[in-house]
């Protein structure tokens, strides 16, 4: 395209997709990013199954690192259409099959393809928890908070790096201690007039829903599908509450 | 705590503010996506099949084989690619004609299985066949005449079909002619077909895929005469296919599409004898008889023409007969009418009369016109495909497409500023390429004189040349595996090479040898040498090792550690990726001395680490195709969250191949998946060159070591040399300037230097903004408060609405002192009231009042003003109408000389900023807040075309000095163009900041963008020379 930059749409899960040849290094790297962001989903669907955090860990890491070895993106091409399905898909097969071989994996065995942080995990995992949730459907909402934290990093950072790291504490997603401070308190502390905190608040929410989408398209083989992929997380979060 | 959502009532976590209710962030997601349709793109799957590659592609769409899900049966799906104007009404009649099509079952033609639409985007799935088309056939050469009339009589009875069933095909050619695997032909493409008698618009509605084959389109085609268009049309094509087939050649042949489609309208074909004395003189008969001009002379009917084929084959006398002297003759009186004019008036003049002269003449006229329409149709349908082809990043198709409207001598030169942007981009920025790899070139280091350069690549070859001439000098093939890395010692007489076959040593004494290899898989990764000349550090994805080659002993592990690695410019640091984090090493002892948390900013992206020749920062590029800067002397130790500074929004699409510094620190150069090769200041960030030429990703990167040349290698085989000292050609740049009033040329610009309407003296400057120079200064005194002032660039006038008592215009460009000339008024001026407004032609000026009305004065004034009533404010004045906003969404259109309304232009749903007069005086186009740009006739106010490229509202309108192009700049950071003619899209140029206004340079060579606190300028030189092919 002209100009300095096109439409960017190849989303990472498409660049996972469309390599044809295993050697292109996008897709790889792609689909180890994807990973890196979306493990939680995976080891809350083994704590739902029973595994013990430990083994949790380790399957997580054995799974990802015969995913990255490409072994199963072929194995599973109905489900190819979302990262979400095709993860969970590819999670089922992979549980298959070490059930089989007594579950090799050890730890230690090799080089943990991604960093997982355990106690994170498990702490994520113990505070969400909800019982009689089956293992798809907790796998299904930790994979929407994901999202949503992946974006909330996302605007953190991006309010930083702009400087508005006041703002961002006084109005983003989490409060402090829960307090819900006036726009009109917030205003006086940090100098500003009513109006523009209004304003600020009103961007940083509508960034935030920006964000949202443009996590939730690279994990989608085509934009196109963000939408629907949207709706469905919608329906997942709504069935909890 | 047990707080819900007060808006959807959802259950919110612990700390939760409830404006970030997930479920109204969705929602919220949702409605954004509602706001901004995506475009399809990279679709893989449509309906049930699933696309497995592309073979073919047109102006009508691209042809993908596929796989009908299910069915597991291969098919050809079609997809169309609507075109500018494409609405719904469109899509419906195109699925509507398509679906015609779908129902002709006949033995030649290709059987269409199913008509669908996914996501509003129409396709079709036909079978698919295997054997190519007859175009691929008759390149091998011609056919025999029998060999030929056997096809044509297939074709001729599908064509009949067809016919008979209400279709015309409309666009015949042998590569609409399919070939099964028994070399059976197969008519496809009804992509233009029309139901017979349905009554098309005027003119050529898919240029493209008309025009794409101007050597088989009809006179009645090319004059664009939709009535003229029938059976004969079809039989005409069929003739000129049949005729590529014993030929070779197309019947008429000439440089550009252009000199194609006149001949069409006013040669005769040459006789195909003439070409290839094999053929029949029957059979010739027959393909004349087709091609006639005039579509009564053709066969009546195709089933007519398939009768004579098939009397040619049995040997019988064919019907077609010669033409004699008298037919000759009056032929070419009626495709030269003035001619045959002349020599009528000269030998009998008497007995004709002037009025058929006039009538006669007037054909003429027409028929001119429309053969005009059709050329600036198929100049603006090619570039739109070219617009389409760059941003496939195909060069030469993009080369191809613009080539056509190279004029010769004789023809009219349609291309202006989007041509020579398009041709810009499409050019081969690189200064040499280096071609003989087999494979990907993964690896190019430079030897420390400068005059070579060496080259790995997954051919298993080593190669060095000779730089910057580009000969290859000699050829390594030891190495046998896919190289990734290449490394020269810096004494130049060592080479380190690794890849999937571990890491290799060569060694130059007197001259290269193989010294030997370490077994290892080091794909993705990274070898280097060490300070210590008999050290090297090896890296895959796995972990890194020191080793001694000189002995060939493994020195140290460095387990954690990964590629990238990176060597500081002094050998002390070595900087790579260690677990999550950016590590630096010290070199001598090993240890780390720093670590940088990357957070989310994840390891798994990393792609390439680079040292600032004064190992002050390392650069990251990722795969995201991000780079960012990490400060090692800063105290910041968290990488994700402060010291990385990105430099630009978005400095690749897809990863980054390679980063590299050059020696002297004044640039870093980055490659990428998006095949760009670009250069950068490190100093602010800046980009300073932005080179296209790969026709793949770009893998690797390497300055000279005198920093004039950069190297890039990647998956096209071939190494590129870049030179920093030549001039760029298509040059963006942005710089900040407020309070823009006008440009007077592309880089002076006219500023309202104190832009306080409360003040009585104010400050007007010419300012060079691209120096930062003020060129001169005018202070303006003695103003009222909320003065306005209005510039016109063509004249030089300024007006100042404001000015004590009344209104001032004077002329800047004049070194004269100011031609003042003051205009008594009693209008006046409030926060709300709009500049002044100059005619180009430097005769009137128009303020805004009183009250509803709007005033018009003549200059030089003597003459009372004249009041348009209810005019509102004024926006543009040409040298017939005075163009006005009432109300925002509807403007109003003056007779300037009488003052009284012409008419209203009604349609658009939200305020218009943009009017723009086009030439001629009889169209104006105007553009909305609603995102439509909006053609119309004047004085009838007739709406000609309503078009709504852009996502977000249109700001400004812009023309190019020579008229013919039109730009739209708006809200969504896209500077679009249109052909004036035609009224078509041609190309984009995405800048990514709002544009408030934009102008071009009164020498055309250049557009001016104002995004409110910035200026962004786009040169596009008019050098001749360059434009060649």
């Amino acid at each position: 395209m002209p100009g300095g930059s096109a439409t960017f749409l190849t989303t990472q899960w498409s660049m996972v997709l469309s390599a044809r040849d295993a050697a292109s290094p996008g897709s790889r790297e792609a689909l180890e990013s994807l990973c890196a962001h979306y493990w939680l989903p995976i080891y809350a669907f083994l704590r739902r199954q029973h595994f013990t955090p430990a083994d949790a860990e380790d399957l997580v890491q054995g799974f990802f690192a015969s995913l990255l070895a490409h072994q199963s993106l072929e194995a599973v091409a109905p489900e190819r259409g979302r990262f979400r399905s095709f993860l969970l898909a590819a999670l089922r097969n992979y549980l298959s099959d070490q059930r089989d071989r007594e579950r090799a994996l050890k730890r230690g065995a090799g080089i943990p393809p991604i960093s997982l942080d355990a106690d994170t995990a498990e702490s994520q995992y113990a505070s969400q928890v909800s019982d009689g949730e089956t293992p798809e459907r907790c796998f299904e909402r930790q994979w929407a908070w994901s999202v949503l934290r992946r974006a909330e990093e996302q605007l953190s950072r991006e309010c930083r790096d702009a400087g508005k790291a006041d703002l961002h504490a006084a109005l983003g997603p989490q409060t402090e201690s829960g307090r819900n401070e006036s726009h009109a308190a917030i205003a006086a502390r940090l100098g500003m007039t009513e109006n523009a905190v209004r304003v600020a608040a009103f961007r940083l929410r509508q960034r935030f829903q920006e964000l949202v989408r443009r996590e939730i398209r690279e994990t989608v083989s085509h934009p196109s599908e963000v939408d629907a992929e949207i709706r469905h997380l919608l329906e997942v979060l709504a069935n909890r509450s | 705590m047990g707080r819900n959502c007060p808006s959807c009532g959802t259950a919110l976590p612990p700390g939760r503010r409830e404006e970030f209710c997930v479920v109204c962030t969705l929602q919220g997601a949702l409605e954004i996506g509602r706001r901004n349709p995506q475009p399809p793109a990279l679709l893989r799957q449509v309906g049930t099949y699933e696309l497995i590659e592309e073979v073919a592609r047109g102006g009508a769409g691209v042809i993908y084989r596929a796989t009908q899900l299910g069915l597991g049966r291969d098919v050809a799906l079609k997809l169309l690619i609507a075109g500018p104007l494409a609405d719904a009404t469109t899509r419906q009649r195109f699925r509507a004609e398509a679906e015609a099509a779908a129902q002709l079952r006949h033995p030649h033609i290709v059987a269409i299985h199913e008509v669908g639409d996914h996501e509003g985007q129409p396709y079709l799935a036909m079978e698919f066949l295997s054997g190519g088309t007859l175009a691929d056939r008759v390149r091998d050469g011609p056919l025999s005449s029998r060999e030929a009339a056997a096809i044509g009589v297939k074709i001729a009875r599908a064509v009949a079909f067809a016919h008979d069933a209400g279709i015309l095909h409309r666009d015949l050619k042998p590569s609409n002619i399919l070939l099964d695997a028994f070399g059976e032909p197969k008519l496809t493409d009804f992509g233009l077909a029309k139901a017979i008698g349905y009554r098309a618009e005027a003119g050529l509605t898919l240029p493209g895929q008309v025009l794409g084959s101007p050597g088989f389109m009809s006179p009645e085609q090319v004059r664009g005469r939709a009535e003229d268009i029938g059976r004969a049309t079809d039989i005409y094509s069929l003739g000129a296919l049949v005729y590529q087939l014993v030929t070779a050649r197309a019947p008429f042949q000439g440089e550009s599409t252009a000199a194609v489609l006149r001949l069409v309208e006013t040669e005769e074909p040459i006789p195909p004898r003439r070409l290839n004395a094999g053929i029949d003189r029957d059979f010739e008969q027959i393909l004349l008889k087709c091609l006639e001009k005039s579509p009564t002379r053709r066969y009546a009917s195709a089933h007519d023409l398939a009768a004579d084929l098939e009397r040619f084959l049995n040997g019988q006398p064919v019907k077609a007969r010669p033409l004699g002297a008298v037919a000759r003759a009056w032929r070419w009186s009626r495709r030269r009418p003035a001619f045959a004019i002349a020599f009528v008036l000269l030998s009998a003049i008497a007995i004709l009369s002037s009025s058929t002269a006039w009538r006669i003449r007037r054909a003429e006229l027409t028929a001119r016109q429309n053969l005009d329409r059709a050329y600036q149709n198929a100049y603006a349908g090619d570039l739109a495909l070219a617009d389409r082809a760059i941003e496939d990043g195909d060069l030469a198709r993009t080369r191809e497409l613009l080539e056509r409207h190279i004029p010769t001598k004789s023809e009219l030169d349609l291309r202006t500023f989007e041509w020579r942007l398009l041709w810009n981009q499409s050019t081969d920025e690189s200064s040499a390429q280096l071609t003989g790899h087999k494979h990907v070139v993964s690896a190019v280091a430079y030897f420390p004189d400068g005059d070579r350069l060496a080259s790995g690549s997954w051919d298993g070859t080593v190669r060095f040349w000779k730089t910057p001439e580009g000969t290859l000098e000699r050829t390594l093939t030891d190495y046998r595996g896919q190289i990734w890395t290449i490394d020269i010692s810096s004494d130049g007489r060592r080479l380190l090479v690794s890849g999937n076959q571990g890491f290799a040593i060569w060694q130059h004494d007197q001259d290269w040898w193989f010294r030997g290899r370490i077994v290892g898989d080091f794909s993705y990764g990274t070898a280097r040498f060490l300070p210590n000349p008999s050290q090297v550090i090896v890296a895959n994805r796995q972990g890194a090792t020191v080793w001694n080659i000189t002995n060939g002993v493994r020195v140290l592990d460095l387990p954690e550690a990964a590629s990238p690695v990176a060597i500081s410019p002094d050998g002390q640091r070595l900087a790579t990726r260690l677990g999550n984090q950016l590590s630096i090493f010290d070199t001598a002892t090993w240890n780390v001395l720093r670590r940088f948390k990357t957070g989310n900013y994840s390891s798994f992206g990393l792609r390439d680490l680079a040292f600032s020749p004064d190992g002050k920062r390392v650069l990251i590029g990722d795969y995201r195709g991000w780079l960012a800067s990490v400060d090692l002397s800063g105290s910041e130790t968290n990488v994700s969250e402060i010291t990385l500074s990105r430099v630009h929004p978005q400095p690749h699409h897809g990863w980054v191949g390679e980063i590299v510094f050059s020696p002297d620190g004044q640039y870093f150069a980055s490659v990428g998946a998006d095949q760009r090769v670009r250069v950068w200041r490190p100093s602010n960030g800046r980009l300073r060159f932005d080179w296209r030429g790969h026709r793949h990703e770009v893998w690797a990167a390497r300055f000279s070591p005198d920093g004039r040349w950069l190297a890039t290698a990647g998956k096209d085989e071939s190494v590129r040399l870049w030179d920093l000292h030549a001039p760029s050609r298509t040059q963006e740049r942005t710089a900040p300037v407020r309070n823009v009033l006008g440009v007077w040329n592309a880089t002076e610009v006219l500023v309202d230097a104190v832009p306080d309407s409360t003040r009585r003296d104010r400050l007007l400057q010419i300012y060079d903004w691209e120096q930062r120079n003020i060129l001169r200064e005018i202070p303006l005194p003695s103003l009222t408060t909320n003065a306005l002032i209005g510039i016109q660039p063509a004249t030089g006038d300024v007006a100042i609405h404001g000015v004590t008592g009344g209104i001032e215009v004077w002329n800047i460009r004049s070194d004269a002192p100011q031609r003042r000339l003051h205009l008594a008024s009693a209008v006046e001026t409030s926060p709300s009231t709009s500049p002044p407004r100059l005619s180009r032609d430097g005769t009137r000026v128009g303020v805004h009042g009183p009250g509803t009305a709007a005033t018009l004065w003549t200059i030089p004034a003597g003459t009372r003003p004249l009041q348009l009533v209810d005019a509102g404010e004024v926006m543009e004045i040409d040298e017939q109408y005075v163009y006005t906003r009432p109300v925002p969404n509807t403007p109003r259109v003056y007779d300037r000389t009488t003052g009284r309304r012409v008419v209203e232009l009604v349609g658009h749903k939200e305020p218009v900023p943009a009017i723009l007069p086009l030439p001629g005086g009889r169209t104006v186009a105007t553009g909305g807040w609603d995102g439509s740009l909006r053609f119309w006739s004047l004085p009838d106010g007739r709406l000609l075309a309503t078009t709504r490229s852009q996502r977000q509202g249109i700001y400004g309108l812009a023309l190019t000095p020579d008229g013919k192009t039109l730009a739209a700049g708006g809200q969504d950071g896209v500077t679009h163009f249109w052909n004036v003619s035609s009224r078509q899209q041609t190309t984009r140029w995405v800048i990514r900041r709002i544009v408030h206004r934009l102008w071009f340079a009164p020498d055309g060579q250049a557009l001016i963008l104002d995004h409110g606190n910035q200026l962004s300028i786009l040169r596009v030189p008019n050098d001749p020379m360059r434009f060649s092919p």
